[in-house]
């Protein structure tokens, strides 16, 4: 009998295949290791949780002024008071949600909305806030003189 | 080059033996062959799993103040943080899946029978762990809908007579879900359960390997006409080429579905309104629902936990209880259980969408 | 008895204990002579003062009503121990005067407490009545009532804030009464609509410092503002609002219509032909109020063509669009949150600086200067336009995505082309040597 299955692929062939295949797998696997290698990169911010915002050299603040900063997602807003002190609060003001912005002339907080004001320490004092604002616990870097701010609790915001 | 390490270990370990096994081994081949592929798609996704989970441990943290912040770090500013943490949620309940059919698929061919029972019991082991690796997963992230879930989900447990309260306390590691609980979840899921179930799933694989994979019943008898496929390379290619196939479902749930993450778990806000739990336990949920407060002296819901303990009692047993299947004879009534069971599982689980 | 020879060995101690314990009691006892009699016909007003403002302070029945609480009997109220018995509406604001207007005295109390109520009760509309000898006007006890008086930070206090507008409801919407001054009777009613902000804010946001009755028209010198003080009232809240209108052309000319200032455009549906009907509803602003549409406000006096006309229809169409954009984009924003994308910048964006800026343009319509407000306009349109490209950039990362994973598919496909096929190879290279074998061919 002649022979009826002779292999239906050369050698050549075959290797070929064994070629393809191989170098698909070897692709698949580069597919697969690219966003691992991205992964495992450290990204540019290197942790999950903001507890504290650098806010660059003390200099840059004039006595008796204020600038909001962000701190996380929140706006914070950081006072220099005439006696040099730095204070720095949540600067959402506790009556509607408006952001507050520090009044030189009165040396105190005072929100445009309705007209609330809270003193340097961050007590409401009149107009509409039902509370104080939410102080931040700011901290000057040794040497570097530069501004830290974080929460009081140590969480975000 | 190639021989000469092959030799080096061959001399050492007898890999040659292992390689006569591997040729040796092979699969009955017959209508019902396709089934066999479910086993291979749960370890598979095992390992993705496995993989995904290490990857993610690198940024999770837990802790009531950064779970939630940790999870979306990782899919905001972790570079493919998002595809990780993806792939890792969907595989997992593909994987959950996967495994109930693959279950089923033996059940029906009862491939449990003898001498293959104590495969049938560490698989059922396997599936609890399974289960408990989802309950414990769901809550890291520590969102909402995850929390109060979590929060039901072990509050059931109080209706177990007698050790109810106990074991209330020792899930959730004191009297209310707190950061306790997600300290304890944390540990049972990427320390505990992952050693366990890699210890069953190796005795498992070794039954598999030692007593061949089991022909449907009345096959087994006809020696003379068996057909069958060698598994290297035939089957294995095949698997492979199911894994490309379910690795690419995976990617594109991850990619155009990505698992949500919600809103971050506040312990003292009202419970929002359509908490359920994963869909493999919703069934269950739904059941508990069903029973009313009180059949005759007992509560209704512990009557629905301890029924449940005892169907699961008899899943564990049923090898032993199914003597037709060992005379190679198929039990019309326990297929019409099996039936009833699946009907029982899809039906309670639509009607735990759908009902409000 | 053992104590009292302990106590003897302290003898200064001893004699001041008993001497202070002594007046106590006879204080206890002085409170208990008129109660003693009075509790039963009395009882409500007795345990109406059990806490109040006077009790706390050590007055009693007899600090107001006079009479000599020591004595256990009728003559306890002779009037030679100064026993006036109820005073009438007609003596009240004097009668109550007598301890609340002498600074010296109320200083015992608290030295902040004010002293001038009686002095602004006669510039007020109910003094001035009632020094022409009508006595059906508001004394002091029908807003603080006569028994059971406390500071108004007290919820108990009928002149609590949120006791207030039913306080002077109590009057002003009984239709009878108001008759006979020709004073019109729905201010409460207009007050309590949940449409109006500040009835809203004190009665369902618990806001207790939400405006009511007194904080617009005074308290003690309580009268309706002048048409052109309602600015005024309004500008202690609402102060920069209040600062650009009356800078603003409009000022002169609300004076001339004798509308009044805010409360003519901010009230439920203005109408210029009773501009006064429902000031008591103030509305939330929103953004169809200017236009040249109803219900804009403008139309109230504007007609087409004149210059106030045309910056309603800017106004309006600026805002129109400045609404969608931002809806636009933070549809955008959103749902590259949903995708886990990186937008937390533009999410403070639209939470701060947008808010804000939308608040100023809002703000600046007041000075009813169109080039100021475009100032404004241009600002937050700018500021929305940076957020939106922000959105779309996320998008953008969004489509990588899906070329990530069209990448992995094709490779994925191909692969499992080239599989199906080696599959094949080998079983063919089997049943070929199988064929050989039983061929006898060797090869």
């Amino acid at each position: 009998m002649p022979i009826e299955h002779t292999p239906n692929y050369s050698v050549s062939r075959r290797r070929f295949l064994d070629l393809l295949l191989g170098g698909t797998g070897l692709a698949a696997l580069i597919g697969l290791f690219y966003p691992i290698f991205r992964y495992l990169t450290p990204p540019e911010q290197e942790e999950a949780v903001v507890s504290s915002v650098n806010l660059g050299p003390a200099k840059d603040f004039p006595l008796n002024s204020g600038k909001i900063f962000r701190f996380g997602n929140k706006p914070g807003i950081i006072i220099r008071g005439s006696d040099g002190k730095f204070r720095a609060y949540n600067a959402t003001c506790t009556h509607l949600d408006c952001i507050v912005q520090y009044d030189a002339k009165v040396e105190g907080v005072w929100c445009a909305c309705h007209n609330g004001r809270y003193d340097i320490n961050g007590r409401n004092i009149s107009g509409p806030p039902p509370r104080p604002l939410t102080p931040y616990a700011v901290k000057i870097q040794p040497g570097a003189e530069e501004i830290l701010i974080a929460s009081q609790d140590g969480a975000q915001g | 080059m190639n021989n000469k390490m092959w030799n080096w270990f061959n001399e050492r370990y007898k890999i040659d033996s292992l390689r006569e096994f591997a040729q040796k081994k092979s699969v009955p081949l017959h209508s019902a062959t396709i089934w066999y592929y479910f086993g291979g798609i749960t370890l598979f996704l095992f390992g993705v799993q496995v993989l995904t989970g290490i990857f993610l441990l690198l940024y999770y943290r837990p802790g009531v103040d950064t779970a939630f912040e940790s999870v979306k770090f990782i899919i905001t500013k972790v570079k493919f943080g998002w595809l990780i943490r993806s792939v890792h949620s969907w595989s997992a309940n593909l994987m959950v899946a996967s495994a109930i059919i693959h279950m089923f698929s033996v059940f029906f061919h009862r491939s449990y029978r003898k001498p293959r029972e104590l495969s049938w019991v560490t698989g059922v082991i396997m599936l609890c762990l399974l289960l408990t690796f989802g309950f414990s997963g769901y809550l890291l992230p520590w969102n909402e809908l995850a929390f109060f879930a979590t929060k039901v989900g072990t509050d059931s447990a109080r209706a177990v007579p007698f050790i109810g309260d106990m074991a209330l306390r020792l899930m959730r590691g004191g009297a209310d879900v707190t950061g306790a609980t997600l300290a304890r979840f944390f540990g049972l899921h990427i320390s505990i359960l992952p050693i366990v179930f890699a210890v069953v799933l190796g005795v498992h694989l070794f039954f598999v390997q030692l007593q061949g994979m089991s022909k449907p019943l009345g096959h087994s008898r006809d020696d003379g006409k068996k057909r069958s496929m060698p598994f290297v390379p035939d089957f294995f290619l095949r698997d492979l080429i199911v894994w490309m196939v379910v690795f690419n479902i995976v990617l594109m749930l991850a990619v155009f579905f990505p698992w949500e993450l919600g809103v971050k778990a506040d312990p003292f806000s009202p419970a929002p309104a359509g908490i359920k739990p994963e869909w493999y336990f919703l069934f269950v949920f739904q059941s508990l629902k069903f029973l009313p407060a009180h059949i005759g002296p007992f509560e209704g819901e512990m009557v629905g936990i301890m029924a449940l303990g005892l169907v699961g009692l008899a899943i564990i047993l049923l090898p032993w209880l199914d003597r037709a299947a060992s005379r190679e004879r198929r039990s019309r009534w326990l297929d019409a259980i099996g039936v009833f069971v699946l009907l029982y599982f899809a039906v309670f689980t639509i009607l735990g969408y759908v009902l409000d | 008895m053992f104590w009292i020879r302990e106590a003897q060995v302290n003898n200064i101690y001893f004699k001041t204990t008993i001497i202070s314990l002594l007046i106590i009691v006879s204080q206890a006892i002085a409170v208990d002579n008129c109660i003693e009699c009075h509790n039963q016909i009395h009882e409500q007003i007795i345990s109406d003062c059990k806490e109040d403002a006077h009790s706390r302070a050590r007055v009693f029945c007899a600090g107001c009503h006079g009479g000599n609480s020591a004595l256990a009997d009728e003559e306890a109220m002779n009037p030679k121990y100064g026993f006036v018995g109820a005073p009438k509406p007609k003596d009240i604001p004097r009668f109550c005067a007598r301890c609340h207007s002498d600074a010296g005295y109320m200083r015992n109390f608290n030295p902040a407490l004010p002293v001038d109520q009686l002095e602004k009760y006669w510039t007020s509309r109910h003094g001035e009545l009632f020094k022409k000898g009508d006595y059906k006007v508001a004394v002091c006890n029908s807003c603080h009532k006569a028994h059971g008086v406390f500071p108004s930070g007290d919820t108990r206090s009928s002149a609590h804030p949120k006791k207030v507008p039913s306080t002077c409801a109590k009057c002003h919407s009984d239709p009878a009464l108001m008759q006979t001054y020709g004073i019109p009777t729905h201010q409460y009613t207009q007050y309590i609509d949940s449409s109006n902000v500040h009835g809203y804010a004190l009665f369902v946001k618990n806001d207790i410092t939400a405006p009511v009755c007194n904080d617009c028209h005074g308290n003690h010198g309580a009268a309706p503002p002048g048409v052109s003080q309602v600015g005024q009232v309004c500008s202690h809240c609402h102060m920069l609002n209040a600062k650009l209108f009356r800078a603003s052309p409009h000022k002169d000319g609300f004076d001339a219509l004798g509308t009044m200032e805010c409360a003519f455009c901010h009230q439920a549906s203005p109408d210029v032909n009773a501009p006064l009907a429902r000031i008591h509803t103030i509305v939330k602003p929103m953004a169809k109020l200017a236009g040249t549409v109803q219900p804009a406000v403008c139309v109230q006096c504007h007609s087409q063509g004149d210059a106030g006309w045309q910056m309603a229809g800017k106004v309006s169409a600026g805002s129109d669009s400045l609404a969608g954009k931002f809806a636009a984009a933070e549809a955008l924003i959103k749902r590259a949150e949903k995708r886990g994308l990186e937008v937390s910048d533009a999410r403070w964006q639209l939470n701060g600086d947008i808010h804000r800026a939308m608040l100023e343009l809002r703000t600046a319509i007041h000075s009813f200067d169109l080039e100021a407000w475009q100032q404004h306009f241009d600002y937050a349109d700018s500021l929305v336009n940076a957020v939106n490209a922000q959105g779309l950039h996320a998008t953008q990362e969004l489509s990588s995505r899906y070329k990530y994973f069209l990448i992995m598919t094709l490779i994925i496909a191909l692969l499992i082309v080239l599989l199906i096929l080696k599959i094949h190879q080998v079983e063919n290279d089997r049943k070929a040597a199988l064929t050989n074998k039983q061929g006898g061919i060797r090869r």
